[in-house]
This record gives structure tokens, C-alpha cells and sequence, in this order.
């Protein structure tokens, strides 16, 4: 009797593991169309990264000052908020200081987005006494043309002469004392198609012919810096060349820190729940357990585990973890996962290319992803458009004066991005 | 004694063994199956390592495979040295002659896998035929042409003619693109245009250098021809990156005007 009720209970559960393992292989039924159990319901739903600006609308009914500690974007060069670059600032003032006493200089300050270029550059500036002639060059939009990099310099450095090249335009650099110059974003000056490379040849030769009156200091997306060398060789001729990687644990611990410590709104923090899923986050829901954690350096130390000291990132998950207190007295943060990139793996070819062209152009327009890959314009916006709803590029509306909206990758997500391309060699 | 051989021959075919013997079979087949899947997923995740972690697939089935064989022989069916020399014996006699061709390109399997020429993902060209290696087995070698067709060459074949191999396990390979213009062209200002086209083709391999090359060419006229060397980043991207590079340069030549006819009825060499 017990051996029959053995041999059907067996035989019950080995045919549901069939049915189980049946229905896992089984083809889905939107993918059988024109079947009996085809169902129009049965709709996959499109994957995508997480919502970053919906991260931090999450926070809106706090003070400005408090959201102001933990907001994306380039620190002024007196904020008491800098902290974690104190040895990149030393050896970039060394550098100056280096080429006052020296014939020529240039510098060259690489780093990944989000690593604080822009930062370390308003820090130095504000370290600047009045006697230095300093001129600031930002490079707000793409510079196409020698005559677009010629008038953009005149502008900054408030020169009136009307020249056509840069060897006409290098004797001007001689007149007066020797000056400080430095440009941010000049990845701006690299565009990948045979009519936009001359004037990144210019801006080198530019560099190369002046440095002897002035001193370059310009920063450059890592990308854009590589590409640059593999073409020109542009390393030889800069005398220093500052790499500004992620932080590191201690420099990101003494960063969050500072933004700790000034905040004036109390925070509660809660430990991470290892078996939580990874759902949780990318719905932005609040699933995880409410186990306090001692302090708040292991949740500092969480932050730097899933953004890998990228700051843009780890202040995205700040802003995925915290939950308001309704009477917005206090911040409760829950340590979560990090984001499902899987995704990634499911793009295909031209998307790969064009994230490839992307990390080291820094942004793209679709006008320039068509010339860049030699397609139909209106082909190259569907692109763009398709990895912008997969929420890994972020689009600038067009402004009243440009006609194009401006593409680039998240921040947020530049890491994984660019481990990636790497993986797959498309970034090297 | 030759009852005891005729005796253990017929043991041989007893159930057991046949059993045994189709079971290490299939599961020698199994793993050599599941390690091809989970090769090919790590070179999926590795794309840069793809030519190493697809190249050692080979060797690893070579390995399976003789386990299995000695483990039927010694263990399963424990053959004696004398039915053993008597089954190789006859057994060589039969297959010796009735597979020949067979026999050949297995041991042409064998001696490529310990001695490649190629391995699996390198771009070769074999006899008329080029294209990327997808498969090195113990009897054909297949190939993947840019026509998407996959050529099967028996192993025979392959080491008993020149083989080119174009990156030799390296996921990048020179590419080499030309281009024949009229000899009156202005070299200097074609060159930089080649140049400035490679450069800026997505799939060109910035890393190594370009050189663009000129050298001259009679066919009915004077002519110059232009070579463009470049690295592509990923093998399996050749054929788009010639495309491209062409495209290009012949883009910047048509708006420089220097693909007109003035080049041809001029004079040969600029004065």
C-alpha cells in the first residue's frame, strides 16, 4: 500500500516537473503567431533601465539646501563640499607651478564623466590670485571647423585681430604676459568624419605652437583624450597628463561625508537585505527590510559597492534609497540593490556602435551619428530615439537657437556602458 | 587459444557492454555538447577573448573523446592483449580499405589540433575559398563566407595546400582597401584624404597605424593606385570597413572634384 502511494506521488510529481520544465522551454505565445493558443494579450513588455529624473523628483518637498547637497552637477570652486581631490588639485597646482619656472607646458586633464573634471577646474581657478591672466574656455557646443575654433578663442581670450588659421593665430599668444588658458570640454573639438577632424589637428597645433607663451590646461573626456592620441599622438604634446579616475573608497567616504555632515534634515539609515530582488529598485518601490544599520559609513560603503565611486551614480542611488518622511522632518534611506544592466546584452550591432561613438564623443546630435556612420539622418534619430527609451541616453530638447536634440549616455550609467564596450572591444 | 579469443569477441556483443559502452557514448557526447555551449556563451559575454576561449574547443573535445574511447576499451570492455591485436588487427585490414579518405582527414584532424594552422574565428582563405573558420572538426574544417555560405573542407585537403591566415588569433587584422585614380591626381592631398577617411570609419582599429600607399599602374593609361592599410577592430567587420573606407574616400574625392575627367585627359604627371 505505503510503496503504491510512493509510486503515485512519484509518479504526480515527476509529470508537473515535466509540465514545468515544457513550459520554460517553450516558445512564448506572442512569438507563435497564427496558432491556436496565440493570444494578442500576451505582449511583451520593453525592458528598460531605471527612471533617473523620476529618482530625483523623489525629494521634492524637502529644503533646496538640503537637496542642493546631494544634487548632480559641478561644485563652485569655493563650495566647502569638495573633498576626495585634494591629490589630483595638489599635483594639477604642481603642474602649474612647474610651468612658470619652465619654457613650455601643457596639461592635459583626462577623466570619465562624472569623475569631476569640471570640479577640480572652477577649484583650481578660485585658487588663481589677480595678477594671473587666466581665461576660462567652455566649450558649450560642438566645435565643427578651424574658423569655428579660431572665433571661439578670439572670444574667450577677447582678441579683435581677424585671422584664418591657427598658424596665423599662434603669434598673437606672444604679445603681453604669458597667460593661464583653460578649456573644458574639449572632447567638443573631436568629431569623428573626415570634415570635423582638421580641427582637431588645429587645436593641437594650436597647443603645440603656443605652449611656450601660455599655458593649456584642458580637459578632456577619457574617450576623446584616447582617440586623440591614437590619431595625433596628441600625448607628446602635452607635458603632463593628470588621469582623473572614480574615487576611490577613501576619497568617496570623505565625499559623502561632507554631504553628510551639512545636511540639516535628520537621516535614518536601514542595512541592505541581500536576498531582496533587484525588482524593487527598478521600480522605484520601497521592498526592502528596515534592519538598522549601525551608522551611516556602511551605507556609505553600499553607495560605493554599486556605483564604484562614480559620483553621479552613487548620488542616483542617494536618491532611489530615500523615502521622505511625510512630514518631511526626516529622510529615511533604505539600502537596496544596484540596476539590472542585462539589457545591455540584448542590444544589438548598431546600437553597440553607436553607445561606442557616443562614450567618446561625450554627446551626439542625430545629424552627427548620421555622418559619423554615413546613414539617412531620419535612420539615425530612430536609433537614438530606441536607446533613449531604454532610458540609457538622456535627450536635450532643442533649444530656440539649436534645430537638434542632443543625445547623450546617463551619467549615471557611463560605467557599466563602457565596461561593456570594452568587453565587446568596441571601446579600447 | 583461438577459442578464447572467439570466446571473448562474442563477450564482447553480451548486453552489458553494449549498454555500458552507449552510455559513454552519449554522455561523452553530452559534455562535448554542453561544453560547446558554454564556450560559446563565455566568448558571447568576452567578446574580446572569443578566438581564445573558441580555440581551446578543439583540443578539449580531442581530450573527451579519447577518455571515452579508453575507458570503453580498458574498463568497460577489459580486453585482453590478445583479442585486443586481433580486433586492431582485422578491424585496420577492413577500415584501412574502406576508409581510407576517412582515416586521412581524422589524422589531419588530429595533427591540426595539436599543430593549428587556424583556429576557431580566424579569417583564412584555403584554396578559392575565404572566410571566417566557425568550426574545426575531426574530419572537415568549415568555413563562413561573407556570402553566408559555410564551406566544409575535409582536413586532407587543408594540409596539403598553402594556407593564409589573417590574424592568427587576433581579434584584429589589417585590412587593405584600394583604389586606382588617374596618375595626374594630386597624390599628396589623396593620401591625406585616405588617411582622414580610415580614420574616421567606426570600424577602423585606431590603436595601430594607417598607411595609405601609392604606387603607379598602367591599363590602357597612366594611373595611380592608392592602397589604404588599416586595422579593423573586429574581424567579422572586414568587409563593412573596406565598404565604408571606400564610400568615404569617394565622397571627399567627388567633393573635392578629384574624380573628374580633367585628371584623365591631362597630362599624365603633373608639371
Amino acid at each position: 500500500m505505503k510503496v503504491g502511494e510512493l509510486w503515485r506521488e512519484s509518479l504526480a510529481g515527476s509529470r508537473a516537473w515535466w509540465r514545468e520544465l515544457r513550459d520554460r522551454f517553450r516558445p512564448s505565445p506572442e512569438s507563435r503567431p497564427g496558432r491556436g493558443d496565440f493570444t494578442k494579450a500576451a505582449v511583451a513588455a520593453r525592458p528598460c533601465l531605471p527612471d533617473c529624473q523620476g529618482a530625483y523628483a523623489r525629494l521634492k518637498g524637502l529644503p533646496d539646501a538640503f537637496r542642493e547637497l546631494f544634487e548632480n552637477r559641478p561644485l563652485e570652486g569655493e563650495s566647502p563640499l569638495f573633498a576626495g581631490r585634494d591629490n589630483a588639485l595638489a599635483d594639477l597646482r604642481d603642474a602649474v607651478s612647474a610651468w612658470e619656472a619652465s619654457p613650455s607646458g601643457a596639461i592635459a586633464l583626462v577623466g570619465p564623466d562624472g569623475a569631476g573634471r569640471t570640479t577640480l577646474l572652477n577649484r583650481l581657478v578660485s585658487g588663481f590670485t589677480g595678477r594671473d591672466r587666466v581665461t576660462r574656455v567652455t566649450l558649450a557646443h560642438r566645435v565643427r571647423t578651424e574658423t569655428d575654433l579660431i572665433q571661439t578663442l578670439l572670444l574667450s581670450l577677447d582678441m579683435a585681430e581677424t585671422v584664418s588659421t591657427v598658424e596665423e593665430m599662434a603669434p598673437l599668444f606672444r604679445r603681453g604676459e604669458r597667460r593661464i588658458i583653460l578649456v573644458d570640454n574639449a572632447q567638443r573639438l573631436l568629431l569623428r568624419t573626415p570634415d570635423a577632424l582638421p580641427t582637431s589637428e588645429a587645436f593641437v597645433s594650436l597647443v603645440a605652437a603656443t605652449q611656450a607663451d601660455c599655458l593649456w590646461v584642458v580637459s578632456f573626456k577619457e574617450g576623446a583624450w584616447r582617440r586623440l592620441d591614437y590619431i595625433l599622438g596628441a600625448r607628446a604634446h602635452f607635458s603632463t597628463v593628470l588621469e582623473l579616475p572614480y574615487f576611490n573608497r577613501e576619497e568617496f567616504s570623505a565625499v559623502m561625508e561632507k554631504r553628510l555632515a551639512a545636511a540639516a534634515v535628520p537621516m535614518v539609515f536601514h542595512a541592505p537585505r541581500r536576498h531582496e530582488k533587484k525588482e524593487a529598485l527598478s521600480h522605484g518601490t520601497d521592498k526592502t527590510d528596515r534592519h538598522p544599520a549601525p551608522d551611516a559609513t556602511s551605507f556609505v560603503e553600499h553607495l560605493f559597492t554599486l556605483s564604484g565611486g562614480n559620483m553621479p551614480a552613487a548620488l542616483y542611488y542617494w536618491h532611489a534609497f530615500s523615502v521622505p518622511d511625510p512630514s518631511l522632518k526626516e529622510v529615511v534611506l533604505h539600502a537596496g540593490e544596484g540596476i539590472d544592466f542585462s539589457l545591455l546584452k540584448e542590444l544589438d550591432s548598431p546600437s553597440r556602435f553607436a553607445l561606442a561613438e557616443l562614450m567618446a564623443h561625450g554627446c551626439l546630435t542625430a545629424g552627427e551619428h548620421s555622418e559619423i556612420f554615413q546613414q539617412d539622418e531620419r535612420m539615425s534619430r530612430l536609433q537614438l530615439d530606441a536607446l533613449h527609451r531604454l532610458r540609457l541616453l538622456n535627450k536635450s530638447a532643442p533649444k530656440a537657437d539649436d534645430r537638434e536634440a542632443i543625445y547623450r549616455i546617463e551619467p549615471i550609467f557611463c560605467a557599466p556602458v563602457s565596461a561593456f564596450l570594452e568587453a565587446a572591444h568596441l571601446m579600447y | 587459444m583461438e577459442t578464447n579469443v572467439v570466446h571473448e569477441l562474442v563477450e564482447l556483443f553480451s548486453a552489458a557492454h553494449l549498454v555500458s559502452t552507449l552510455f559513454v557514448i552519449l554522455a561523452a557526447w553530452g559534455i562535448v555538447r554542453a561544453l560547446r555551449l558554454v564556450l560559446q556563451r563565455l566568448a558571447r559575454k568576452f567578446n574580446r577573448y572569443r578566438l581564445q576561449i573558441t580555440g581551446i574547443f578543439p583540443v578539449l573535445r580531442l581530450l573527451i573523446w579519447t577518455c571515452a574511447v579508453a575507458l570503453i576499451v580498458f574498463v568497460i570492455l577489459d580486453l585482453s592483449q590478445n583479442v585486443l591485436l586481433a580486433v586492431l588487427a582485422s578491424s585496420g585490414i577492413a577500415v584501412g580499405l574502406a576508409a581510407q579518405d576517412l582515416i586521412r582527414n581524422v589524422l589531419a584532424g588530429i595533427g591540426m589540433t595539436f599543430n593549428p594552422l587556424f583556429r576557431v574565428g580566424d579569417m583564412v582563405q584555403i584554396g578559392d575559398h575565404y572566410g571566417e573558420v566557425s568550426g574545426v572538426d575531426l574530419i572537415f574544417t568549415s568555413l563562413k563566407t561573407f556570402d553566408d555560405n559555410v564551406v566544409a573542407i575535409p582536413n586532407a585537403e587543408i594540409i596539403k595546400q598553402p594556407v593564409s591566415n589573417a590574424n592568427r588569433g587576433a581579434l584584429v587584422e589589417m585590412v587593405v582597401v584600394e583604389l586606382v585614380l588617374p596618375a595626374g591626381v594630386p597624390v599628396h592631398r589623396v593620401k591625406l584624404l585616405a588617411w582622414r577617411a580610415a580614420v574616421s570609419s567606426p570600424f577602423t582599429y585606431l590603436k595601430n597605424p594607417i598607411l595609405v600607399l601609392v604606387e603607379d599602374h598602367f591599363d590602357h593609361t597612366f594611373l595611380s593606385r592608392f592602397k589604404v592599410k588599416a586595422y579593423v577592430l573586429d574581424i567579422r567587420f572586414e568587409r563593412l570597413m573596406a565598404s565604408d573606407i571606400t564610400e568615404r574616400l569617394k565622397t571627399l574625392l567627388h567633393k573635392e572634384r578629384l574624380h573628374t575627367s580633367d585628371y584623365l585627359t591631362g597630362p599624365a604627371f603633373p608639371q
